[in-house]
């Protein structure tokens, strides 16, 4: 009875949040408008390269593996922004004696921002991808799995913000740090151009950081579909999934300690 | 009037220095991270150009040029001029009223409302690129710093036509993010490879190819005719949002917001 009360308060805030989304139907667009001029530019880029090499479908390869890296990337909400305000603002501390864990709270807001970014903005990205390439460098059967595999990551992003966001319990400002995280993110992990075309050195480096499972190893599946690489990919996208929530339990609890001294 | 306005920003930006400096230790590691930013980025692309050589006739040197005047342009705006993206807030919490009372020019006020301390990154990122380009020479770092005035005036313009759109609807703050994403996406990219109607789209409904396809062409090999374009073209589109600015503020309805600044 209290875990279904429990689930039933979070699933409130899961709903209300959606509702707001959808009704914010101007940062839906926008973030659509986005995505498509994302995919026209490199769809140009792509081409042009394609045509120099000769290698006329290397164009739809990286289309729909920048689509699957965008996902990722667009679909997490600020986070990290919302979480810095609340620690900043002493805001959180109205919500510590509230019978709801304020941790929870912002993550069930966030997680249903994200899902609802996630199939709008796949929902869009597919269409136009399949209209510039109908041509898939996957079968349709491996899509849901990509999909599926792509949300986890997604999911995992989105906790990555948040432990960015409970930085802001030692920085002033987590805003730069956000954009490095996401700047690490194209590089380490690939997410606009693959790892393969990097030197063997880099991506020795990038094996070592969350971002190689997160980006390169679950997109790669869009041109490069293996049973050993889902595994491969869902193994060690776990660890990280572990790794962070680590490092949020031990920031939350910091967290509670410090708005205890301070009164918030 | 343009002495007082001058003495004032000065004003500001040593208030905005003070302030950032207030935790030194905070202030570079916002500064690091921007730097981090924009390596890694040029990074990707220098790894490109290794591998392919050249895009469209562009190469790497020609990425450096068109990093160097982005970056500049863009830290210009940010660190001095930011509060402009702040308009569609003021303009929809009523918080313009205050900027309307005071006895200075409102856009200035406004735009030197907000200033980001992290993009003298980009200053540093802008300089070291100009001179990692390969067409380093005393003219030419003159034509440079003017270059990436001009394409920080057509970034500023840029932002407040987007702001503008508040004097209209509401809820038009992130919508205008995300055009000035894309500006800033289509200006960060090779040059050469918008063809056709994307060359045309590039060039006037989303005019980057001023921030990148023209400052690198007048940096390669200076024409007076590429130069008048540019600076008309940049100039033209600075004087048409001031216009669209004060077109839209007849229509503004004040919020009635008490406050003194």
């Amino acid at each position: 009875m209290a875990i279904k009360s429990r689930f039933r308060k979070y699933g409130a805030f899961i709903s209300l949040a959606a509702r707001q989304a959808i009704t914010n139907k101007t940062v839906l667009c926008g973030g659509i408008f986005l995505l498509l001029i994302l995919l026209l530019t490199y769809n140009q880029l792509w081409t042009v390269i394609g045509k120099d090499s000769a290698d006329p479908s290397i164009n739809a390869t990286f289309l729909w593996y920048l689509l699957f890296g965008e996902l990722i990337i667009l679909s997490a909400p600020k986070v990290e922004r919302i979480l810095e305000q609340d620690i900043k603002s002493g805001t959180l501390a109205y919500y510590l004696n509230k019978p709801v864990s304020f941790f929870m709270m912002r993550f069930c807001e966030n997680l249903s921002l994200m899902s609802i970014n996630f199939v709008s903005l796949g929902l869009a990205g597919t269409l136009t991808a399949w209209l510039l390439t109908p041509q898939t460098p996957f079968t349709w059967l491996q899509f849901p799995l990509i999909v599926s595999l792509v949300y986890l990551s997604s999911l995992i992003n989105l906790l990555l913000y948040t432990a960015v966001g409970f930085s802001s319990l030692w920085l002033e400002h987590t805003k730069t740090l956000a954009m490095a995280v996401q700047r690490l993110a194209f590089i380490f992990g690939g997410a606009i151009f693959p790892l393969s075309i990097y030197p063997e050195w880099f991506v020795d480096i990038a094996r070592w950081t969350p971002f190689y499972s997160l980006y390169y190893l679950t997109i790669k599946l869009s041109y490069d579909f293996s049973a050993a690489d889902v595994s491969r990919a869902l193994g060690l996208n776990c660890l990280w999934l572990a790794f962070i929530i680590g490092f949020i339990i031990w920031a939350y609890r910091t967290m509670q300690k410090r708005v205890n001294v301070y009164g918030g | 009037m343009a002495a007082e306005n001058w003495e004032l920003f000065r004003f500001i930006q040593k208030s905005n220095l003070k302030t950032a400096f207030l935790s030194k230790g905070d202030a570079f590691v916002n500064i690091l991270m921007m730097l981090i930013n924009n390596f890694s980025f040029i990074f990707m692309w220098w790894v490109i150009f290794n591998d392919k050589g050249t895009i469209n006739g562009w190469n790497f040197d020609d990425m450096a040029l068109m990093f160097a005047v982005s970056g500049l342009s863009f830290a210009l705006y940010a660190i001095f001029f930011r509060g402009v993206a702040e308009l569609p807030q003021y303009i929809e919490n009523g918080t313009l009223d205050s900027y309307i009372v005071s006895p200075r020019n409102l856009l200035f006020m406004a735009s030197t409302s907000f200033s980001t301390f992290a993009n003298w990154g980009d200053v540093i990122t802008a300089l070291t690129m100009y001179f990692l380009s390969g067409y380093v020479s005393a003219g030419g770092f003159i034509l440079f710093l003017y270059l990436s005035f001009m394409a920080f005036l057509l970034t500023y313009a840029m932002r407040l036509i987007l702001s503008t759109f508040a004097f209209y609807t509401s809820g038009t703050e992130s919508l205008g993010n995300n055009i000035l994403m894309t500006f800033l996406i289509f200006s960060n990219q090779p040059a050469t490879i918008f063809t056709g109607i994307y060359k045309v789209i590039f060039l006037t409904v989303i005019p980057a190819g001023f921030v990148s396809l023209f400052p690198v062409a007048l940096l390669k090999s200076f024409t007076w005719t590429e130069f008048a374009v540019f600076t008309l073209g940049t100039g033209g589109i600075f004087l048409l949002s001031l216009f669209f600015f004060y077109r839209g503020l007849r229509r503004y309805a004040s919020g009635n917001r008490f406050g003194i600044r």
